[in-house]
């Protein structure tokens, strides 16, 4: 059986300003039992904590209105799209990655699950966190990528943001990182704007999950991800959103040392975050109600210690 | 556009809409324009607008609901030649919808970049205001003086009655539209949201007033970049059929920057009515028959806009005269045309001729 491991990693990639108030940091998902390799990069992801906080975030909110006559014979429902903070304090996982060297035939899809739920319990079992916070602040965001032309042109960008900030946003992010949202935000339409007065490949940008992107979607879908009423300021691509209330919730359990013979019988998959340190492992144990035994070889690769606890979720996805 | 005002003349007279006037107005809304009268084509609803003004002009018990319409005569051949109306109240019981122009301002400090992004917003600014309307005049009448009296004449009415109307004025002006209706303004606005082309919409509305289809109309503003091309240039824009009685508007001082119409983008001006410029060239002087008048002894001719400004005995004519600071004479037939006689008071404006033609 495999063994994943999903742990911080450095990160280059940073540019520009960033909001100083949310955590911020890169994971990578490795396959510790990969033959021969030591380990094998299998993915990435960034989690963001408390998102907006010190520099705002911006998502175009899609509410409908409608109008109505019935002498008229008129009744038409319109899309509107209305500037906003919706997400602020919400979660964030995004920079979600399959590493093409590390992702056997076929895998892709469990690849991305896995990055997915092993965020979503990093996020959920942040020892000392406040249970007092409200729902929406237990909010877990994905901005999926909208639609672009072969050229990476946003139609979306083109029918909309670029009549208010005539710059390419890859070449802002470039500049400014992330931040560049947040800074080009001041710049597009506050009141609401009535989709059907875009141009057409703008409209049909709205919520629009770019191709290269589908399998994310499908992960998302599939790991209880649904799509909010939310579009990116660039690329119109949707916001998927995952509520903690509908998250299974992950249990605390022991870690102890597996009765030998049996171990290899009656294991399952389970995904598990050590009290201490911010990783996720994704190994099969077994499950002994309040505690999960894992085999001597597991405890060894691992570098865990019989004794300790998690906060483990089974995981039947893969293995 | 200048002109030199050229030979005198009292060859017109304006006066209130009578219904015996029932058949030339009809002739007038079957001739007019697309949009440029608001005068309806059908002859019960136009008889019954007659009907309304005349009980206008003679109400003392008023409400903002009174329109008044007035025609203008050739007195050499006692044919009506144009007509002009003022409705009380725009909007009256109801809103009355425009588009206000504003300009926002949207600063990144971060990128050092700004914009300024012209918006439509939908307003009710203009409720209330006294509205000019049912502009008309005869196309060989257009060069003339006639033209001249119909539009400026009702603000001398205006505002010798200023407690029937608003102190503020708007007339709207027909925006760009082809001769089958299209309309550039409304096809990228309006069209959105009816999914059919204005006069169908208008057909179904069966003459409800404009503000129900108003309603129908999103609120938020219209930003003005997101529009095509086509229609962005005919925010504003004139059809050239009103460019006549909208370069009177103009000349006497209406500003046309801020409000256009919400269907098909056509400008509608406004301006406080003492800010009009025969407002306020206009006093109140003594008629004087005789050309032995003291007064008058060194006065030269000049051009003026003559009304007598009674309620329903509104008349008004441009003639040329001799004006001191209390007298003004006419002539006999003049002063017989307008029905008034040596010592009675009128409203006298001084007329440049400038806007529009002036014969």
């Amino acid at each position: 059986m495999s063994i994943w491991h999903l742990h911080r990693t450095s990160d280059p990639g940073r540019a520009g300003e960033v909001d100083t108030a949310a955590s911020d940091h890169l994971f990578a998902l490795d396959d510790l039992s990969a033959p021969g390799a030591d380990s094998l990069r299998l993915g990435t992801l960034r989690l963001r904590r408390r998102i907006g906080m010190s520099l705002p975030r911006y998502w175009y909110h899609v509410g409908e209105v409608v109008h109505s006559a019935p002498t008229l014979d008129l009744f038409r429902r319109e899309k509107v799209l209305l500037l906003g903070n919706d997400f602020t304090a919400a979660s964030e996982l995004a920079d979600i990655r399959v590493e093409a060297a590390g992702c056997p035939p076929g895998r892709r899809m469990e690849i991305l699950e896995a990055l997915i739920r092993a965020g979503l319990l990093l996020l959920d079992a942040v020892p000392g966190a406040s249970n007092d916070s409200s729902e929406d602040d237990r909010r877990v965001i994905v901005e999926l990528p909208g639609v672009r032309r072969i050229n990476g042109a946003s139609p979306f960008w083109e029918g909309l943001g670029g009549f208010f900030h005539d710059a390419d946003p890859d070449d802002g992010e470039r500049e400014y990182g992330p931040a560049w949202r947040s800074h080009v935000a001041a710049l597009l339409p506050r009141h609401p704007v009535v989709v059907s007065l875009l141009r057409s490949s703008a409209r049909e940008a709205v919520g629009e999950v770019g191709e290269s992107a589908l399998a994310l979607r499908d992960a998302l879908l599939a790991q209880g991800f649904g799509p909010s009423r939310h579009v990116g300021i660039i690329d119109g691509g949707p916001v998927y959103c995952s509520e903690r209330r509908f998250r299974q919730a992950a249990r605390n359990c022991t870690l102890v040392a597996a009765t030998a013979g049996r171990q290899a019988e009656t294991a399952q998959s389970w995904l598990l975050r050590p009290d201490h340190g911010d990783e996720v492992w994704c190994l099969p144990g077994q499950d002994q109600g309040g505690s999960i035994a894992l085999a001597a070889a597991v405890f060894e690769r691992c570098g865990l210690a019989a004794g300790g606890t998690a906060a483990v979720l089974p995981w039947n996805r893969c293995h | 556009m200048t002109e030199t005002p050229r030979k005198p003349s009292t060859r017109f007279l304006l006066r209130p809409c009578l219904a015996e006037d029932l058949s030339v107005m009809e002739n007038f809304a079957e001739a007019s324009a697309h949009g440029l009268t608001t005068l309806p084509c059908d002859r019960a609803a136009l008889a019954d607008r007659i009907e309304r003004s005349l009980q206008s002009f003679s109400t003392e018990d008023v409400s903002g609901e009174e329109i008044y319409l007035f025609v203008v005569e050739d007195c050499a051949t006692g044919e009506v030649v144009g007509t002009s109306g003022i409705a009380a109240r725009a909007g009256f019981s109801d809103r009355f919808y425009s588009y206000r122009n504003e300009f926002v301002v949207h600063r990144s400090q971060a990128l050092g970049a700004s914009n300024r992004i012209h918006t439509l917003h939908l307003c009710h600014d203009l409720t209330g205001f006294t509205l000019l309307t049912s502009f008309y005049v005869d196309p060989r009448y257009e060069d003339s003086l006639a033209a001249q009296l119909l539009s400026r004449a009702r603000l001398l009415f205006i505002a010798a009655h200023a407690d029937r109307f608003s102190d503020r004025i708007a007339a709207e002006s027909p925006g760009l539209a082809d001769a089958s209706g299209r309309c550039p303004f409304w096809d990228a606005v309006g069209r959105r949201f009816f999914g059919m082309n204005y006069p169908a919409v208008e057909r179904l509305s069966g003459g409800r007033s404009k503000a129900f289809i108003a309603e129908l109309m999103p609120p938020s503003p219209v930003y003005v970049p997101l529009l095509p091309e086509e229609a962005q240039w005919a925010i504003g824009q004139l059809h050239p059929v009103a460019e006549l009685p909208f370069s009177i508007l103009i000349d006497e001082g209406f500003d046309a920057e801020t409000y256009v119409d919400i269907f098909d983008g056509g400008p509608t001006v406004q301006e406080r009515v003492g800010m009009l410029k025969t407002v306020g060239r206009s006093r109140t002087l003594r008629v004087e028959t005789s050309a032995a008048s003291a007064s008058l002894a060194n006065s030269a001719n000049g051009l003026y806009i003559v009304a007598v400004p009674a309620l329903a005995g509104f008349r008004a004519s441009i003639l040329s005269a001799a004006a001191s600071d209390s007298a003004i004479r006419l002539g006999a037939e003049a002063a017989h045309q307008l029905g008034t006689t040596r010592g009675d008071l009128v409203q006298v404006a001084a007329f440049d001729g400038v806007g529009g033609g002036s014969r």
